[in-house]
């Protein structure tokens, strides 16, 4: 599959997000959410392109192997999927939350989950970009090697975890979906991103990564015990034209997601030969499963459980989904007693 | 001078020019001024934030430079606000008018980058020159004109979404772009022909908003703190003028003292004057009349000193010669 194609389904996909939280939250939310994925992702692949164009020794963690595409396309493909995913993850988040009882439309639970979600979604697409040869990863991360399919590294689950949650969803979330929102000091929220941004700035390493990792254990504390819900009074929702259906426009995201594992399904099986990729898919696929009310969870988590023990240690990653679900509705029990 | 005390007096100004705008605009726009500009100008003399990350990484950052250029940075932003606002005052056509206050802020903060990198430079602060190919600044041009369109681009940013009619838009936000378009200009197109040609567009697209637009700065729904008794609005309003009264001490002293090179008492000009155009009680007149003095004292080094007086004039001249030609604009 040429990656022109998938920057094309990349594109139709945002353009089915946009109309549905055009539809779901209005103009305001919809408006910001994108035009902020969109800045982050560029301050955050740009450097591709420049190394690409300007500089001769690229310091880029991964490299494109494509030969027949420009860097442009390669640089977009790389934006185009960060707000692919974020989108993707929160909408999941949102949708797992529901069966959470006192944590549903809670803002930091949802936070939390659509990082784990992105992780997934992460793991699933790097393993088959790495088998097909559209990029590889020109460091070496050996942490839990025997533990994930398809050569993945580990700072792939960190990244796609630390990024969408800590430079997006965390401050827009708080700035622009919670009753934080009317508050006039509100803009200190910037400094979430920004305490990041600055951390690549300074020496050691260990600086950038420490911040990373304690954000996402402050995440999680917050998670369990902050109250902090969205509230989305006062937004603006159009009305539905020309017989939209609601239920069909709220699963048009679903659609999307269900799509991408089938062509990386496609991939794995027909184009890479290689089904032993499949195994990276399955916690995405879990947190679809979770993310449709309707399939109890008993169920998933019997799945779930079933993975490893036919899989090996490879699928342990698939557990972690259902495992956190179930650590939040442990914890819900333990409030309600 | 060492850091420590730089950064000290940086810090008192800071809190003093906080204070000002607390007490006059309001916890809202003085929270987000100082957080955004902060956010702006920390770390590589304001263009780390919106850089690429990765490429970010190449050049590691000491804490005291930082700190010591986002401070000073702030204090130049803030205090280009209130001159350009006292200096936009003295033509009642474009009072309160956001525009023009931009482009005055703009001019302010490259003669105040001007008799701050002069100083510096010369002190070993900072990056010293590497050609300095002019005959009428002491440093080099593009230090000036980078520290011009790097606070306008912020400054539009923040004015339009805070101050202007537009901060009640739904899509306000979309001007926070507007940053990050000065810095990825030159990151993704080099510095040759891209910029040069942004430079002009922005130059020619603010001249003419400063005069076409009649685009107001919009006080509704800003809450301004009493002073109580002991701060009277005069008090408050000369806040600013104290601390640019102390900061050109300190540059004289530093030049003179320090330095041993009145030469570099000529970086203070265009400064000087603009701090002069911002006091209205001193008639034009008379600030024109000092300004010739100094070119004719100087000649060519005293060209840029003429550039606040210069632009005041000509927009005073322009706006009569429309008035005569339309003789029907509204103030």
């Amino acid at each position: 599959m040429d990656l022109k194609i998938v920057l094309l389904i990349c594109f139709f996909s945002i353009f089915i997000f946009i109309v549905h939280s055009y539809f779901s939250r209005g103009f305001r939310l919809t408006f910001n959410f994108f035009f902020f994925a969109f800045l982050v992702a560029i301050i955050k692949e740009g450097p591709m392109m420049i190394n690409g164009i300007l500089v001769k020794n690229p310091t880029m963690p991964y490299e494109f192997l494509t030969k027949n595409t420009s860097v442009m396309i390669e640089t977009m493909l790389a934006i185009v999927g960060w707000v692919f995913t974020i989108y993707l993850g929160w909408y999941i988040a949102n949708r797992i939350a529901q069966r959470l009882g006192v944590w549903e439309n809670r803002i930091f639970p949802v936070v939390f989950i659509s990082g784990l979600v992105t992780a997934s979604v992460g793991y699933a697409v790097e393993a088959t970009a790495i088998g097909i040869g559209w990029w590889q990863w020109t460091i070496e991360d050996i942490r839990l090697a025997g533990f994930l399919a398809g050569g993945v590294p580990l700072i792939v689950f960190e990244t796609w975890t630390h990024f969408p949650t800590q430079y997006l969803l965390m401050p827009y979330s708080i700035i622009e979906c919670s009753r934080f929102k009317r508050a006039s000091w509100k803009g200190i929220f910037f400094l979430i991103p920004f305490v990041h941004s600055v951390s690549t700035q300074f020496r050691p390493e260990l600086i950038r990564t420490s911040i990373e990792h304690i954000a996402l254990i402050i995440l999680f504390i917050l998670a369990v015990i902050s109250p902090l819900r969205f509230e989305y009074s006062g937004v603006r929702r159009p009305s539905l034209r020309w017989n939209l259906n609601l239920k069909l426009l709220e699963s048009l995201p679903m659609l999307i997601i269900m799509m991408l594992v089938l062509i990386l399904v496609f991939l794995d099986l027909i184009k890479i030969h290689n089904a032993q990729l499949l195994i990276s898919l399955l916690p995405v696929i879990f947190f679809i499963l979770l993310a449709i009310k309707r399939i109890p969870l008993l169920w998933i988590v019997f799945f779930a459980l079933l993975c490893p023990l036919i899989l090996n240690r490879q699928a342990l990653v698939a557990v972690v989904p259902v495992t956190v679900i179930l650590g939040f509705k442990i914890l819900a029990r333990i409030k309600a007693g | 001078m060492n850091q420590a005390l730089l950064i000290n007096f940086c810090g008192i100004g800071i809190i003093t020019l906080i204070l000002h705008s607390y007490f006059k605009r309001g916890l809202a726009l003085t929270l987000n001024f100082f957080l955004f500009a902060f956010m702006l100008t920390f770390t590589k003399g304001g263009e780390h934030s919106f850089k690429f990350m990765i490429l970010a990484k190449a050049g590691p950052q000491t804490i005291f430079p930082a700190v010591i250029s986002t401070l000073i940075w702030i204090l130049s932003f803030y205090l280009s606000w209130c001159i350009a606002e006292k200096v936009v005052e003295r033509m009642p056509y474009f009072k309160n008018r956001v525009f023009p206050v931009l482009f005055f802020a703009g001019i302010f903060v490259a003669t105040f980058a001007y008799a701050i990198e002069a100083a510096a430079i010369n002190i070993g602060g900072w990056n010293a020159p590497v050609v300095n190919g002019n005959e009428f600044l002491l440093i080099p041009f593009y230090v000036v004109k980078r520290q011009f369109y790097f606070s306008v681009y912020f400054l539009a940013a923040y004015f339009l979404i805070a101050c202007s009619e537009y901060k009640n838009k739904d899509w306000k936000i979309v001007f926070f772009i507007l940053p990050f378009i000065n810095t990825w200009i030159p990151q993704f197109f080099g510095l040759g022909l891209a910029q040069f040609i942004k430079e002009i567009l922005t130059l020619i697209i603010l001249l003419l908003l400063a005069f076409r637009s009649p685009l107001r700065f919009y006080p509704a729904g800003t809450k301004q703190s009493s002073g109580g008794v002991f701060l009277k609005t005069e008090l408050v309003d000369l806040l600013p003028v104290a601390v640019m009264v102390i900061l050109t001490f300190i540059l004289f002293f530093i030049d003179t003292v320090k330095l041993h090179d009145m030469r570099l008492l000529v970086s203070l000009l265009p400064m000087g004057f603009f701090i002069l155009l911002a006091i209205k009680r001193i008639p034009l007149f008379w600030i024109t009349f000092i300004a010739l003095l100094c070119l004719v004292a100087l000649k060519k080094l005293a060209i840029p000193a003429m550039l606040p007086v210069g632009l005041l004039v000509l927009f005073q001249l322009i706006i009569k010669s429309s008035f005569i030609k339309n003789n029907s604009f509204s103030q």
